[in-house]
């Protein structure tokens, strides 16, 4: 299909800007991904501001920020902002980051493949991305503001009576330029890891971040048609009055509000497990590289992430308990999502099974890989209770699901990201990054993170209504205060705390340690080229030879590892290939 | 590792332990709003078990995980051991630990919530003794709605509250909900109950209060920008203060009644179903 030898695009804009080498789009998307991140986060400070100090004016930059009130932010200000930092973190910052810059940058290299599938549908899923960002963006600066329904934007509350800005029409609008982003990239993955993996790579011989990269893309590609269709419904109730979602008090009169409920959680639900599938699988390489072993029941593993694929889009009922389910609906839905924790459970059992017996070495993407294995348990056992109707009948719409979901999607997912890039970086742009200062960033963010969402489900439990502009509205909410205070300067630390990363990874691209192809000792193909690897990644197309992991063979003489591409080990231990001089190390 | 540089980790370690521990036990240390429902008892068990059984089942695995932690680190002389974990033993274990992980945990929160959904919190009660009320979600207020003497509603003499919930003690309370404007969701934490108030439908809620008192309602679903002031009180009575409280509402309700006044005249007939 894609064999033969392209020549290098030599012009600066089809080479950088234009480009259709997925590690040039791949560093694109990481580059969206991290500026929405830094927005998103920022949005994420103000909101907790408010909440630890209701009503006094935001310091330093509320001046600007919110001149109207005297720095202070306003009810429709608050609603704004966690409306958007949902919208951003989810489909801006963390969509991009592992999905947009890490799917495209392994799957190709791992399989060994020269390219995506299809390298011009790739380029334009990008750049429609970005067009889906400045309309988000763009949109705080329309009249009237963004959008003020929350991320779920139910309606009636998101339609054009209660809710009549541009803001939120441009809301959707930006939403479903995403998903057709989403959409092809997603096509593209799923084919090319069809159609061009090298030879000898069978399915059971692919790396987890590919398995999980290739299931969230079948998800995206079952699902996201389905949000899509809501978005243009909601639009076309906006723009046009056409009703589908509008209705009187009335029982049975006109449209239906439930029904846009429905298409969003059937997206909705798999959309998390897009958003970690990615993040499970690269932890699961990462902990093998790390503790140089086998992934532990490599398939095992690749089934439970298959199941759990097939379970997510039978369960979207459960964020519907509330709403007056039948009763027997509601069970269904109940017993089906409980019975993902029994495939969670084998992730959790062979991570375990990794680094046991292993030789393990503390690398700053290591520590984040273990993050992950931490904060996704506390998401997926909090999990629980959201799942039993009961249970969640009294926590739905608490801060409780705040804390849940910020452990497993945001927190796990971040995580996911930060080890992805600790670990790739020096692939990506052949240069080293500071490991102490990676350190110090690691506790810097997963200390302050607990005492952000931990409080939060305590919080929940005792009944603090999430999206709340005032939490001391309501007198049995006082006694929360100082909790909200700890938690909002926790999340100030953790804010500062990411100025480290940035640092690094800046100080790193001028003037960081020259990588070497393989600077983890790694077995996967990426880290048979040089770092970075030229246009169309390899000169020869490899053939792979052994699973992905392949460390501490006994019958691998002086090396804990051989790679994919190795026929057999070599006699002597062997150093890997100098990078050549003249590569082009930092272009974004 | 340098024997000082040993003990500057022991030294933050012991130091985390302690700063984490204490904050832990404040945090531990708040509750839920105190439980005056029938039921609700059972959502709070429901809870505390599965915390209890969770908190072991993670204790596990961080103990695993510190454990290799510390025992496993690459250091020279270590090396890993070759195992890949398919063999047949090695599924089977996994297996049996997951699978016994979901019976012991999983199935018993299915178990009590399964029953406790459809025997209690949504089968709602009949009979003669049973409170009726109607409930409007409106931006930015709910309106509660009681039959009055006559029993029968949107008549004369309605007895309308506006952020104010009466109930007696002892007896059930059933509501319906509609909404007049978005969603809206009537939030009870001292009873441990929410239900939505949807346009277009009409959702019910029942639960019975024993413990006479003056307690908040809440609005849990975003509704606009006055989301947060969507506040209301909630009274239990006991049942004589109730009946008093009702027939003194109702005789100037029926003083102020206007036919004409549709806005005012809410309610629907207590039978109508969706
Ligand atoms: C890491 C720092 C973060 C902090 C301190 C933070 C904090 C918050 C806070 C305070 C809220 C408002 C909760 C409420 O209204 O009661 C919120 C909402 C939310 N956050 Fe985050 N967040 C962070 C990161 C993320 C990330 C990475 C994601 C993406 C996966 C995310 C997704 C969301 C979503 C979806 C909402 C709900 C918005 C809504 O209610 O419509 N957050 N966050
Ligand atoms: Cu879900
Ligand atoms: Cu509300």
């Amino acid at each position: 299909m894609h064999d033969a030898h392209h020549a290098e695009p030599t012009g600066f804009l089809s080479r950088v800007v234009f480009s259709r080498d997925h590690k040039v789009i791949a560093k694109q998307f990481l580059l969206l991904g991290l500026l929405f991140l830094g927005l998103g986060g920022i949005l994420a400070l103000l909101i907790r501001w408010q909440l630890a100090f209701p009503g006094k004016p935001v310091p330093i930059v509320g001046q600007y920020l919110f001149s109207a009130t005297a720095g202070a932010i306003s009810p429709e200000g608050y609603t704004m902002l966690f409306t958007m930092h949902g919208t951003i973190m989810i489909f801006f910052a963390i969509t991009p980051m592992l999905i947009g810059a890490f799917g495209n940058l392994c799957i190709p290299l791992m399989i060994g493949a020269r390219d995506m599938a299809f390298p011009l549908l790739n380029m334009l899923s990008f750049w429609v991305a970005a067009a889906s960002g400045v309309v988000l963006a763009g949109s705080f600066f329309v009249e009237g503001g963004a959008a003020m329904a929350g991320w779920t934007a139910y309606p009636p509350l998101s339609g054009a009576t209660a809710t009549p800005g541009l803001g939120q029409t441009l809301w959707a609008v930006s939403l479903f330029l995403g998903g057709v982003s989403t959409l092809m990239g997603a096509i593209n993955y799923v084919t090319t890891i069809l159609m061009l993996r090298a030879p000898g790579m069978g399915f059971f011989r692919m790396p987890l971040s590919v398995w999980g990269l290739g299931l969230a893309a079948v998800l995206n590609i079952l699902f996201v048609p389905v949000i899509a269709a809501a978005l243009l419904m909601l639009i076309l109730d906006r723009v046009a009055n056409t009703g589908f979602f509008v209705s009187g008090a009335q029982p049975g009169s006109a449209g239906d509000p439930l029904l846009f409920q429905h298409l969003f959680w059937i997206f909705g639900h798999p959309e998390v497990y897009i958003l970690i599938l990615p993040a499970w699988g690269i932890v699961s390489d990462l902990l093998a590289v790390f503790s140089r072993k086998p992934a532990f029941g490599f398939k095992a593993t690749a089934i439970a992430m298959s199941s759990i694929v097939v379970l997510s889009t039978v369960v979207y009922g459960h964020h519907m308990y509330t709403v007056g389910l039948s009763p027997g609906l509601g069970k269904a839905f109940m017993s089906l999502t409980m019975l993902i924790s029994i495939p969670s459970s084998v992730l959790f059992l062979n991570w375990l099974g990794t680094i046991w017996r292993g030789s393990i070495r503390l690398e700053p993407a290591m520590l984040f890989a273990l993050g992950v294995v931490f904060v996704f348990g506390m998401g997926g056992l909090t999990g629980l209770f959201l799942g039993a109707i009961t249970t969640d009948i009294y926590l739905h719409d608490t801060a409780f699901v705040v804390g849940h979901f910020h452990y497993t999607m945001a927190a796990s997912v971040l995580f996911g990201s930060l080890a992805a890039i600790y670990f790739w970086f020096p692939k990506m742009f052949g240069r080293m990054l500071c490991p102490e200062l990676a350190r110090l960033h690691f506790w810097f963010t997963f200390l302050p993170l607990n005492l952000v969402f931990f409080p939060m489900l305590i919080e929940g439990y005792g009944g603090m209504p999430r999206r709340l502009y005032e939490p001391t509205s309501y007198k049995y909410l006082v006694q929360f205060q100082p909790v909200n205070q700890l938690i909002t300067f926790a999340a100030m630390v953790l804010g500062l705390a990411q100025l480290i990363f940035v640092w690094n990874v800046v100080r790193s691209l001028w003037a960081g340690e020259r990588a070497p192809a393989n600077p983890w000792e790694a077995t996967t193909l990426e880290w048979l080229t040089p770092s970075p690897p030229p246009h169309e990644n390899f000169d020869v197309i490899p053939e792979v030879h052994r699973g992905p992991h392949e460390h501490s063979r006994p019958d691998v003489p002086d090396r804990d590892w051989i790679g994919q591409w190795e026929s057999q080990a070599p006699a002597a231990p062997q150093t890997p290939p100098a990078p050549p001089a003249d590569s082009e190390a930092v272009a974004v | 590792m340098s024997s000082e540089n040993r003990q500057s980790n022991v030294l933050a370690w012991s130091l985390l332990v302690v700063l984490g521990g204490g904050l832990l036990t404040v945090l531990l240390s708040y509750s839920p709003p105190v439980d005056i429902s029938v039921e609700g008892h059972r959502i709070d068990e429901a809870f505390g078990y599965t915390t209890r059984l969770i908190t072991i089942y993670f204790a596990i695995v961080l103990f695993v995980m510190g454990y290799c932690l510390v025992r496993f680190r690459a250091r020279p002389g270590h090396s890993a051991e070759y195992i890949e974990g398919n063999q047949p033993r090695h599924l089977l274990m996994t297996g049996a630990l997951a699978a016994s992980v979901f019976m012991l945990i999983d199935m018993r929160l299915i178990a009590t919530s399964a029953h406790d959904a459809s025997e209690i919190f949504w089968k709602f009660p009949t009979g003669k003794d049973v409170v009726k009320i109607q409930v409007l979600g409106q931006q930015f207020e709910w309106h509660f709605r009681y039959a009055g003497p006559d029993a029968k509603f949107n008549t004369a003499d309605d007895v309308e509250t506006t952020a104010l919930l009466h109930v007696p003690k002892g007896k059930p309370v059933l509501m319906q909900l509609r909404s007049k404007d978005v969603i809206h969701s009537l939030f009870l934490p001292n009873v441990r109950l929410k239900q939505d108030a949807i346009p277009g439908r009409q959702t019910q809620l029942w639960f019975q209060a024993k413990v006479p008192g003056d307690y908040e309602l809440a609005c849990a679903e975003l509704c606009g920008l006055g989301h947060y002031k969507m506040r209301g009180q909630f009274i239990v009575d006991e049942p004589a203060d109730f009946d008093a409280w009702i027939a003194a509402q109702s005789k100037d309700a029926e003083e102020e009644y206007d036919a004409d006044d549709k806005s005012a005249n809410w309610g629907w007939d207590w039978e109508a179903r969706n």
